[in-house]
């Protein structure tokens, strides 16, 4: 589907829109690191990779993906960054001196936002990315323009010798729409790296003057955009509307279900910055008032008052901050009443289906995400937190980025802090060493390669009794199951060699290294028992590989147990409160095994304290 | 035209799987279609809910007394999400109940439940759709033996035919035939 023919109509999920434009852009290669909501970009890519010749990469982290597309644009080749909007943190660094050399291959840059926190720690707004290094911010508004302005973003980054940000957001990616195909662009380019040190060498000497270039690029791209397909004015009236990227969307139904479309001014952008000078003077001519809708921060918003501050127009601005909430996603009523309060019409409170959620969220009990049944990192936790029980003490535990972060939840409870990738081991090493006590860090392989290991050198570094539990679960998990460095695995699935952790750990000069299996509660107890030991007597940092299988990628390979019998059960619900496999249920006071849900890891038979879950023969 | 609908249920039941099923067919029979998902960390056993617009639309999440149906692979995700319905909308429902897992976590019976919702709304169907799925093979055809209500009661611009010939296109050619006898259970039970 994704190879379609062109003028075909497709249901494409936002992601797969802008994987499908990359396609008919002729890119060559494409990088990334997996983050919701970015991930399918790449995934869909590494489907249909070696059919195009597109070279496609799951990278360490999303700086080395940023540095592999930023190469390619180098050698002269089209080039697709992806990461969640975190990920492009971790990428400033060759972000911003990107800004300064600019490009010779297109390279575009996807930032996936994610407002309303669906799946990440904040709700950062990468627009100001573009603010600071001069890289003009591109913004879809539905998938069939994120498809459509991603092709044209190439011949616009190459005219302008630009890289390009590509701002979207959940509602972007993970909206599945209806798209027409357009043709696909085979560009032949071999990869030829030119010498160019004045440009690609970021030297004082070089900057200096590439910083000039940089702020005369931007300030021409004002009037490029104002010309730009994607940017223009709709309706007529003195109530005008600037809507950004997929804010336009919302005002689109909003001004139809007001009986309002034509009858307000619309600034229609894609591109948030810079803003297109010359329409946006022809918007503000005959309007009044102006409401900014646009997802994320007040972006437009404050670029819009400082427009015309400049222009010495004084015109109310409204959006993010007033009319508009700013946490959180928008949501089609709110845009509605704004776009009502701005005009003065009356709309309807949905006041009786206001009341009617507060009074359902009392009566229904909320669900919060869970570990699936046969979870190695559950057995994981179970483990650790009985090591501590036996040792009568209860340890800090940082906690970091991925589906363990459920460990934050009831009943383990174990995630103590979690802040950004990698953070469990260069938190739990400094507050080991301030505190002068162990501390428990937890981490999944995949994030322990993307941004664990210079923690661990850390750690070594500074001697801290700390114990790094690696959770290697054999995948990137929560992402959907992407290969990583130690899958021995590539994205588009050639083998390659398997970088260990236990490897890397000793190399990192940890002298405390075991490999345990989880699904066995009694030697992985020992083990982090022993480290914790360890690491208090020696005042070095020990870790511990919980190794095991993500139980979902094993049931997919056909790996699953028998589920385990339950007899006698005397209801002391004792796997139930501190174990918590959603495949252990309770009927008249008994605990039953849902053999539905079970993976049949049997874990639970090493749990119950009379032996009444047994292991089936 | 500008019409909603909302699929609810628990990660890992099959709502994004159906929510691409109707999609698909609402793209095929050529309207213009947004199908809101959410990925990742929510999916794992969390509660789910998918948005599907139809017709005049562009923006893809509605708000509170907007969707002319609710359907639901579970009863109490079912509950949680009927303020988006209009009032008068129709609710169609697994009713199965599956507790959060939350230890000591207290839920309503099954008659508050269903009484809940029939105070807050116009017409309630219940489908015995994990029974269904039981007798036929496996659990996860439940959501399949819901789409088979769903086109019996006429909620969709889309006809039986349509939606089989979606599913076709849509569900691995191994899981077909199990599909099918699921769908059609499913149009029998209303």
């Amino acid at each position: 589907m994704i190879l379609g023919s062109p003028g075909e109509r497709a249901l494409l999920l936002g992601n797969e829109a802008i994987a499908r434009g990359a396609i008919e852009a002729g890119v060559h290669v494409a990088a990334g690191y997996p983050g919701t909501p970015s991930t399918e970009i790449i995934d869909t890519l590494a489907k249909v990779a070696d059919r195009i010749g597109m070279i496609v990469d799951w990278c360490v982290n999303e700086k080395v993906a940023l540095e592999t597309a930023y190469a390619a644009s180098m050698c002269g080749l089209r080039a697709l960054a992806t990461m969640k909007h975190v990920g492009l943190n971790v990428a400033a660094d060759v972000f911003m001196s990107i800004g300064y050399s600019g490009v010779r291959g297109g390279l575009v840059v996807v930032s996936a936002d994610d407002p309303g926190c669906h799946s990440s720690q904040n709700e950062q707004d990468n627009r100001y990315y573009s603010l600071m290094s001069y890289i003009p911010c591109f913004e879809p508004y539905c998938p069939q323009e994120a498809k459509d302005l991603l092709t044209t973003a190439y011949d616009f980054s190459e005219k302008y010798e630009t890289a390009v940000l590509f701002r979207v957001t959940t509602r972007i990616c993970h909206t599945r729409g209806d798209v027409v195909l357009g043709e696909i662009r085979r560009i032949e380019r071999k990869a030829e790296f030119t010498y160019n040190p004045s440009r690609w060498v970021l030297l004082p000497v070089n900057s200096r003057k590439l910083r000039v270039k940089m702020l005369e690029r931007i300030t021409k791209l004002e009037d490029v955009l104002s010309s730009f397909e994607f940017n223009r004015l709709e309706g007529e009236g003195k109530v005008g509307i600037i809507a950004s990227g997929i804010g336009y969307a919302y005002t689109r139904d909003a001004l139809k279900a007001l009986g309002l479309w034509g009858k307000v001014r619309v600034l229609k952008l894609a591109s948030s910055n810079p803003l297109p000078a010359k329409l946006f003077r022809k918007f503000i001519e005959s309007v009044e008032k102006i409401l900014v809708v646009e997802e994320g921060d007040p972006f437009v918003l404050r670029r819009v008052k400082e427009k015309l501050f400049d222009l010495g127009v004084q015109i109310p601005v409204h959006g993010k901050g007033d009319y508009l909430p700013v946490a959180g996603e928008l949501d089609l009523f709110s845009v509605m009443r704004a776009v009502a309060r701005l005009v003065g019409v009356e709309v309807k409170e949905p006041s009786e289906s206001i009341s009617l959620e507060e009074k359902l969220s009392g009566k229904i009990p909320t669900r919060p995400p869970t570990m699936c049944p046969g979870c190695p990192h559950r057995a994981t936790f179970y483990a650790i937190k009985q090591a501590m029980k036996e040792l009568g003490e209860r340890i800090p535990c940082t906690g970091d980025i991925g589906c363990y972060t459920l460990g934050f939840n009831p009943p383990f409870q174990l995630q103590d802090t979690s802040t950004c990738m990698g953070a469990s081991i260069g938190e739990g090493a400094a507050i080991a060493r301030f505190t002068g006590k162990p501390v428990v860090a937890t981490i999944g392989d995949s994030t322990f390669y993307h941004a664990g290991v210079p923690g661990l050198i850390n750690a070594v570094y500074i001697q801290a009794p700390l114990v790094a539990v690696v959770m290697d679960n054999g995948v990137t998990a929560m992402t959907g199951h992407q290969p990583h460095p130690g899958t021995g695995m590539t994205a588009t699935g050639k083998r390659s060699k398997v970088i260990k952790i236990e490897d890397i750990s000793r190399a990192c000069g940890v002298e405390f290294v075991r490999v345990v299996d989880p699904y066995n509660l009694k030697e992985t107890i020992q083990v982090i028992k022993d480290a914790l030991e360890y690491a208090k007597r020696e005042r070095k940092p020990a870790v511990v590989v919980a190794r095991r299988l993500c139980a979902l990628v094993a049931a997919r390979k056909g790996l699953r147990g028998k589920p385990p019998v339950v007899e006698d059960c005397r209801g002391c619900m004792v796997c139930v409160n501190t174990f918590a496999c959603p495949a252990l249920i309770v009927e008249d006071g008994k605990v039953k095994i849902d053999e539905g849900l079970c993976f049949g890891c049997n874990v639970c038979t090493q749990i119950c304290p009379f032996g009444a879950i047994r292991v089936r023969k | 035209m500008m019409e909603t609908i909302v699929i609810s249920g628990v990660g890992g039941q099959g709502i994004l799987t159906m929510a691409k099923i109707i999609g698909y067919a609402l793209v095929k029979k050529g309207l213009r279609v947004r199908v809101a998902e959410v990925h990742g960390m929510a999916q794992r056993g969390g509660s789910v809910v998918t948005y599907i617009r139809y017709g005049d639309v562009d923006c893809p999440r509605p708000s509170h007394g907007m969707a002319k149906a609710l359907i639901s692979l579970e009863l109490l995700e079912c509950t949680r999400y009927l303020y988006l319905l209009k009032r008068g909308g129709i609710v169609i429902s697994n009713d199965w109940i599956y507790p959060p897992n939350v230890p000591g976590v207290s839920v309503p019976s099954k008659e508050e439940i269903v009484k809940l919702i029939e105070e807050n709304t116009g017409k309630l169907y219940l489908i015995p759709a994990n029974k269904i799925a039981d007798s036929l093979g496996p659990r996860l055809i439940a959501n399949t033996v819901i789409l088979g209500s769903v086109a019996k009661l006429g909620i969709l611009p889309l006809s039986k035919e349509e939606l089989l010939e979606s599913l076709k296109k849509n569900i691995k050619h191994k899981y077909l035939e199990v599909n099918f006898r699921a769908f059609d259970e499913g149009y029998k039970a209303v």
